[in-house]
């Protein structure tokens, strides 16, 4: 028995087999991975895992070969690649049936739907995450959340912003933490906290890896090849995880969001909050700010800039955002 | 020693243990423990790896330790790694290190 890497952007046959494998195993063979090894017993591949980024995925055990305690040497392979590419912290979704292995392995459940468990290991985890959260509550009643890229803040965003502040007693503003936007993670938190500093009633947060990132929900950044499936079971775990872990902890009432008319996986992301929050957590979706009939949406602003419209861009952002595009168009 | 960066040492292989260590700024030592064999040794288990601590003078750190029924030596020898990794050092005194086996 022996484990080896499987180069699937190379190796057809290989990964033909790998592909056969995991769908025998009732998984989807997903086209976002990093690094994928095999154990083989022969040339029979018997077990399989993935990364993607910090993330892990795609195991499978031949089920004639289990007992053999073969899954923790394929996590423990995973685990030693993901230490030598610097991660310390890591997540992986299992099915409900197998996350007493996993646990048995150490990790540890952050939330979980009726086809989906989400896990982290490492340090800092979850609670972690919550004690940070509970530090900045403010011990108001009725509370209302935001969660937005902001890529970069928009006067869009500020409408949502400010109409949220009108109805709630302190909004929680959660700004994605992920880097993979134009602006980065740091930037884009400032440039909130800035153009929200006039509202004294706007907690600005990071969403760490906890609310649609690509762990919780990795569809939402490849929305071209999202399979609407997939992003429909990312989305009620993403939806489950805010109800009942972070909503919970803050006392959040209600959740505002913008409306879609757009983008499909943000539609079936909306749809999906409405459901699973039920009639516990209110869920708020607000028209489109528009200037002159047309939408503001950050997708727009960085259009304007990919033509170096920057006339065009002053209307729709507040002050500090345009300050930072003509920074970085002055680079 | 104090503990910088997160850092894990030792596998979930059975008769292995593994340590993973992160900052707790001031709040001393947290162990978090699930073993195969708690029942029977879990305190024991506990007790092994604060006192190791203790001898490398970690006052604050998390700890998880995943145990596959590890033996003292095992659990020993997993933290000490650990937190070396975890406070970025180097190099490690053996001197300090054997005069422990005494």
């Amino acid at each position: 028995m022996n484990i080896r890497r499987i180069w699937l952007d190379r190796d057809q046959v290989g990964k033909q087999q790998w592909s056969d494998f995991l769908i025998k195993a009732d998984l989807i063979p997903d086209d976002q991975l990093d690094y994928t090894i095999g154990i083989y017993d022969q040339e029979k591949l018997i077990g399989t895992g993935s990364i993607f980024r910090n993330i892990l995925k795609c195991l499978a055990i031949d089920t004639s070969y289990q007992n053999e305690n073969l899954l923790s040497k394929i996590v423990q392979a995973l685990r030693e690649r993901l230490e030598e590419i610097g991660y310390q912290h890591y997540f992986l979704y299992t099915k409900p049936k197998n996350s007493k292995l996993f646990h048995s392995l150490g990790f540890t459940e952050i939330a979980a739907t009726t086809e989906l468990v989400f896990m982290e290991q490492g340090f800092p985890d979850f609670a972690d995450y919550l004690t940070e959260l509970k530090k900045q509550q403010r011990m108001t009643q009725n509370n209302a959340a935001i969660v937005m890229n902001a890529n970069p803040f928009t006067n869009g965003h500020l409408y949502l912003v400010t109409e949220a502040a009108k109805w709630a007693e302190t909004v929680y503003l959660f700004v994605l933490s992920e880097e993979r936007s134009l602006f980065d993670a740091k930037t884009r938190f400032e440039l909130v906290k800035e153009g929200v500093s006039h509202l004294s009633n706007v907690v600005v947060l990071p969403t760490r890896e906890y609310m649609v990132s690509s762990a919780t929900f990795p569809s939402y950044f490849l929305k071209d090849q999202a399979k609407a499936s997939i992003a429909q079971v990312q989305a009620v775990l993403d939806a489950t995880l805010f109800k009942e872990k972070i909503a919970s902890t803050l006392s959040i009432s209600a959740r505002f969001v913008g409306e879609e008319p757009f983008s499909e996986v943000t539609e079936i992301y909306n749809q999906a909050m409405k459901k699973t929050f039920g009639s516990e957590l209110k869920l708020v979706i607000l028209p489109r700010k528009k200037i002159d009939e047309e939408a503001i949406s950050a997708t727009k602003v960085r259009a304007l800039m990919e033509q170096g419209n920057y006339t065009a861009i002053k209307p729709l952002v507040p002050p500090k955002t345009f300050e930072e595009i003509m920074k970085q168009k002055n680079k | 020693m104090e503990i910088k960066q997160n850092a894990s040492a030792g596998t979930t292989e059975s008769s292995d243990i593994m340590i993973t260590i992160g900052t707790n700024s001031g709040q001393g030592i947290l162990i978090e423990l699930d073993s195969s064999v708690e029942k029977q040794f879990g305190r024991q288990i506990r007790e092994k790896i604060q006192e190791t601590l203790n001898k490398l003078s970690v006052t604050d750190a998390k700890v998880q330790a995943i145990d596959k029924g590890a033996l003292d030596c095992t659990i020993q020898a997993r933290t000490v790694a650990a937190v070396y990794r975890a406070a970025g050092e180097e190099n490690v005194d053996w001197q300090v290190l054997n005069t422990w086996n005494v």
